[in-house]
């Protein structure tokens, strides 16, 4: 997705042009565009008058945020201990076999992002996958299966 | 300020509130290790290194000394079981991720980690954990090496660029064991804005951000080092040289000068060439009847000079006689060479490259604000809330200057930046004014013109600390905005806003960077220059001030120790009859009358063939801003041209006789840098050729031989007799800081142009504005 200048701009008034709000406008501007576009960043520093290689280490301290363009849905499988245990690694090796997509990766159209992450705190239904954060628990190979399905007809 | 004690190692040490614990410790003398910490630079505790233990009732924690402040009844070990313990794990995780190649390493003998473990004898393999593997020599950078796998993660290079130099390249990406040192983006250093100032690469304590001269050739240990004064530039920074053999091999920058307090640029740092390369000037030679140049020895060449030039003399001819000076010499080489122009030769045509541009400086300041050079510190300089930069590409031209400026910005310092040019401090900039180049008058007057006409000016100020005022007001009544506005180039909304950023804070610094190649400005537009300082109240303090840089290195000195055709040493005007007298005691010579020539009237009078016989004195007539077959013609013109050099240059194709002359980095003697800092220069390297000073005493003793010197030293002393701001200076009193002219008597220096406080002291002239 294109990043519009514009659009940048709005954020950062939102939120008023000043150092304070700078994780409130990089998480905006990374909720709007799945990741944050390297003319964002650069906008953003330019506004709020902070040096540009700081706001680099601040985007890739956080987890949330992301440098490389991301999915409109993200996928998160958990793979906590109570999760290995149940199964993880059998969602993972069905995900990529049925989307081609392994933790970390995005598929080309820009639909998908397939993402590990370590124990959402429901490990008595574990396996659990996340999708766009609502919770899907008791998973198996089969179910999987079917969410792919889903999402892949979601996205037409 | 309050005094706290505490105990250290069972020892009572008092020291002052608010102090950390790492400085008790040093105070008292006793050792406590560091990694991440730099004295020059904010605090970080990003290793914990420097653990101790604090005892209370019952128990105990580890604190880093670097960063923990002193309380009263604190109890420390530094040296317990427990403290022990932790660095020597801190050490062995530091290790763990390490390549530990210290047989090969460029950092060996100077790694602080390589000290850290052997002091604490610590080896490799303790712990088996994951390496880092990054490839080595990663950046192509052409002057710094990069090999991140040796990082420490201690951020001191992060806090150099930032704090030191303002650039902001190095960055920390990542969190946990992925974090790393990189820039915005992973792009390479250049590309990144990356400013070749080579800070990170002396403040990194191992060899992951290196420099490339030396690596693989020179160990440490086979290098010496010695430091002196860097003459590139008006700065005069401490450089430390570390020389192998008559080779640079790298310069790092000397913390103990409060004039650059170890900060370099990249011409200090990295410009040797000139000192280690292949146009270094080494043979003395002489043009034969054939018309080629021949070797001979130096006391021949020496002779052969001395005897025309007294020949000249002895005709009468005197004013066909020229000295010109660069821009790097010592304030006694300054100092033999218009001793040898006027009481050898018997004319005032002496002068240095940046003469004609310093003259104006002097006159214009001295008579407004009693002082003829840059009012204030380098240091001051950041104390300013705003900011007016002109007239040179500052960070490239005087960087110190110009890290000031952005300390200062970081400090809520607004930033106006004139230049026709896009120029190094943009980015820092609140409003760059693209004004016509040679137009700064007509900006500062229009900033007068602003603050008089919306009375932005600082009442109480003027009415306590100026005279004629009014003689001003109604000079600048006359003077139209929309014409100033025309000159600039810049619309009358333009100057007007711009006036009224730069009124609104103070104490507001005006900077100018007297460029040489631009026509050189009046003394009128220095005169405005303090004008607008004046109105603004921002005289004689921290901050404020006229600030005008200083052209080349050594400028000052060679204005001081008169080295120019209308001043003696300590500017006694030249045909001045007091001069006259006091110098024919002091020396035993006549003197010449009136002003001589200035370089570029040496130049036209060499054109018209009326100056004859030309000394060269480190200086490269072609890169003077003349177009170069105006110097051509000029130079085939002569009948003697002597060419004394420690690189070749293309005049030596018309020498007659050439004298190769040691770098400055080879000198003895003192340097006056633009804060009006007077250095001593030590040399750090045997160049195997005289210096500057020898051979022009060697020809001064031939032409004159009551007029010569003993040695450097004396030629200080017989200097500073002439020279009121130099009243009696006893150069073994200086110390490594410098002294700042004026000195008083009792040999204190002065950091800045006062305030006229007491009673009967003259006040700041204001003088009428000029177009
Ligand atoms: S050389 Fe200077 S500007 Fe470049 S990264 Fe190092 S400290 Fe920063
Ligand atoms: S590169 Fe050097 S200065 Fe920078 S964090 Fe690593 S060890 Fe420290
Ligand atoms: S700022 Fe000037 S004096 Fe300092 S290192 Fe650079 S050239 Fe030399
Ligand atoms: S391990 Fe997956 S939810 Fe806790
Ligand atoms: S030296 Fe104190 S934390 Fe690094």
């Amino acid at each position: 997705m294109d990043c519009n200048i514009q659009e940048v701009d709005a954020i950062i008034e939102q939120w008023g042009a000043k150092p304070d709000s700078l994780l409130q406008i990089m998480l905006d501007i990374n909720h709007r565009y799945h990741y944050l576009p390297k003319e964002s960043v650069k906008r953003v520093a330019e506004r709020l008058e902070m040096p540009l290689n700081q706001l680099f280490s601040v985007a890739t301290f956080f987890k949330v945020f992301s440098l490389v363009p991301r999915g409109r849905t993200i996928v998160h499988i958990c793979t906590g201990t109570a999760c290995h245990v149940k199964g993880a690694p059998k969602l993972l090796d069905r995900f990529e076999k049925d989307l081609k997509l392994r933790p970390g990766e995005t598929t080309a159209d820009l639909a998908l992002t397939l993402e590990t992450v370590n124990c959402v705190g429901a490990c008595s239904a574990a396996p659990v996958v996340l999708v766009d954060g609502v919770t899907h628990t008791e998973m198996s190979a089969n179910k999987i299966s079917k969410l792919a399905k889903e999402l892949k007809a979601q996205e037409g | 300020m309050a005094k706290i004690t505490l105990k250290i190692n069972g020892q009572d040490v008092q020291v002052d509130e608010g102090s950390t614990i790492l400085q008790a410790a040093k105070e008292a003398g006793i050792y406590v290790p560091t990694l991440c910490y730099h004295p020059f630079l904010p605090l970080e505790e990003a290793c914990r290194i420097c653990v101790v233990e604090e005892v209370r009732r019952g128990w105990s924690t580890l604190v880093a000394a670097c960063v923990f402040p002193v309380r009263q009844g604190m109890v420390i070990e530094t040296d317990s079981e427990m403290v022990n313990e932790s660095r020597r794990t801190i050490l062995e995780l530091l290790l763990s991720d390490h390549p530990n190649a210290c047989m090969t390493c460029q950092a060996t003998g100077e790694c602080e980690l390589q000290d850290l473990a052997y002091r604490f004898q610590v080896t490799a393999g303790a712990y088996q954990g994951q390496r880092h593997k990054y490839p080595v020599d990663s950046d192509p950078h052409p002057l710094l090496h990069i090999d991140m796998n040796k990082c420490v993660l201690c951020r001191r290079c992060i806090r150099a660029c930032h704090d030191i130099q303002g650039a902001d390249i190095w960055t920390k990406v990542g969190r946990g064991f992925n974090q790393r040192i990189s820039t915005a983006f992973e792009l390479p250093l250049l590309d990144a804005g990356c400013e070749s100032c080579g800070h990170c690469a002396d403040f990194c304590p191992v060899d992951a951000i290196g420099v490339r001269s030396g690596r693989g050739e020179v160990r440490p240990w086979n290098a010496v080092s010695g430091s002196t004064v860097c003459l590139q530039c008006a700065c005069g920074c401490l450089a430390q040289y570390q020389v192998a053999g008559d080779k640079v091999v790298r310069v790092r920058g000397d913390f103990r000068s409060p004039a650059n307090r170890g900060a370099l640029c990249k011409l200090g740092r990295f410009n040797f060439d000139f000192i280690n390369g292949p146009q270094r000037l080494t043979e003395t030679l002489v043009r034969g009847e054939s018309g080629e140049l021949k070797p001979v020895a130096l006391a021949e060449a020496i002779e052969t000079t001395a005897k025309a030039l007294s020949e000249v003399r002895d005709a009468g001819e005197s004013a066909s006689i020229g000295i010109i000076a660069g821009g790097m010499l010592a304030n006694e080489d300054y100092y033999a060479a218009q001793k040898l122009a006027r009481g050898g030769l018997f004319t005032n045509n002496i002068d240095h490259v940046s003469g004609p541009w310093q003259l104006p400086v002097y006159e214009g300041l001295s008579t407004s604000l009693g002082l003829g050079a840059m009012t204030n510190s380098l240091e001051d300089l950041s104390q300013a809330r705003s900011i007016l930069v002109m007239g040179s590409n500052t960070l490239e031209k005087q960087a110190i200057a110009a890290l000031k400026v952005r300390a200062a910005v970081r400090g809520g310092a607004k930033l106006l930046l004139a230049h026709p040019r896009e120029v190094g401090l943009g980015k820092d900039a609140k409003m760059q004014l693209a004004i016509q180049p040679g137009s700064e008058d007509a900006l500062v007057l229009a900033f007068i013109k602003t603050i008089l006409d919306q009375k932005l000016y600082d009442e109480a100020f003027l009415e306590a600390y100026t005279q004629d005022f009014d003689k001003l007001v109604r000079s600048m009544e006359k003077v139209e905005l929309a014409e100033l506005a025309e000159k600039t180039g810049l619309s009358a909304a333009v100057l007007t806003e711009a006036a009224q950023m730069y009124a609104a804070q103070r104490p507001a610094c005006l900077i100018y960077g007297l460029e040489t190649g631009a026509a050189a400005l009046n003394e009128t537009f220095y005169r405005m220059c303090a004008a607008l300082q004046l109105l603004l109240g921002s005289v004689g303090m921290a901050g404020g001030g006229v600030n005008v840089l200083g052209a080349a290195g050594n400028a000052q000195g060679a204005a001081d120790f008169g080295a120019w055709p209308k001043y003696l040493p300590g500017y006694r005007p030249a045909g001045q009859s007091g001069t006259k007298k006091m110098i024919a005691k002091l020396w035993g010579a006549e003197l010449p009358g009136a002003a001589g020539l200035s370089w570029p009237e040496m130049f036209e009078a060499m054109e018209k063939g009326t100056l004859t016989c030309l000394y060269l004195i480190g200086v490269d007539p072609f890169s003077v801003g003349i177009a170069p077959n105006k110097v051509e013609a000029a130079l085939a013109r002569l009948k003697l041209l002597i060419v004394q050099d420690c690189r070749k240059t293309r005049a030596l194709d018309f020498a007659h006789v050439v004298l190769p002359a040691a770098p400055f980095i080879a000198k003895q003697g003192t340097a006056i840098n633009c804060e009006r800092r007077l250095q001593k220069l030590e040399p750090v390297v045997r160049s195997g050729v005289a210096g500057d000073f020898e051979l022009i005493n060697g020809i001064l003793k031939a032409v004159n031989e009551s007029l010569a010197f003993t040695g450097v030293d004396q030629a200080f002393a017989e200097a500073v007799q002439l020279h009121k701001d130099l009243d009696n200076l006893n150069l073994a009193a200086v110390t490594v800081e410098g002294v700042q002219l004026p000195v008083s008597p009792e040999g204190s220096g002065t950091e800045r142009l006062g305030l006229p406080l007491e009673e009967g002291k003259a006040k700041f002239k204001f003088y009428a504005a000029r177009m």
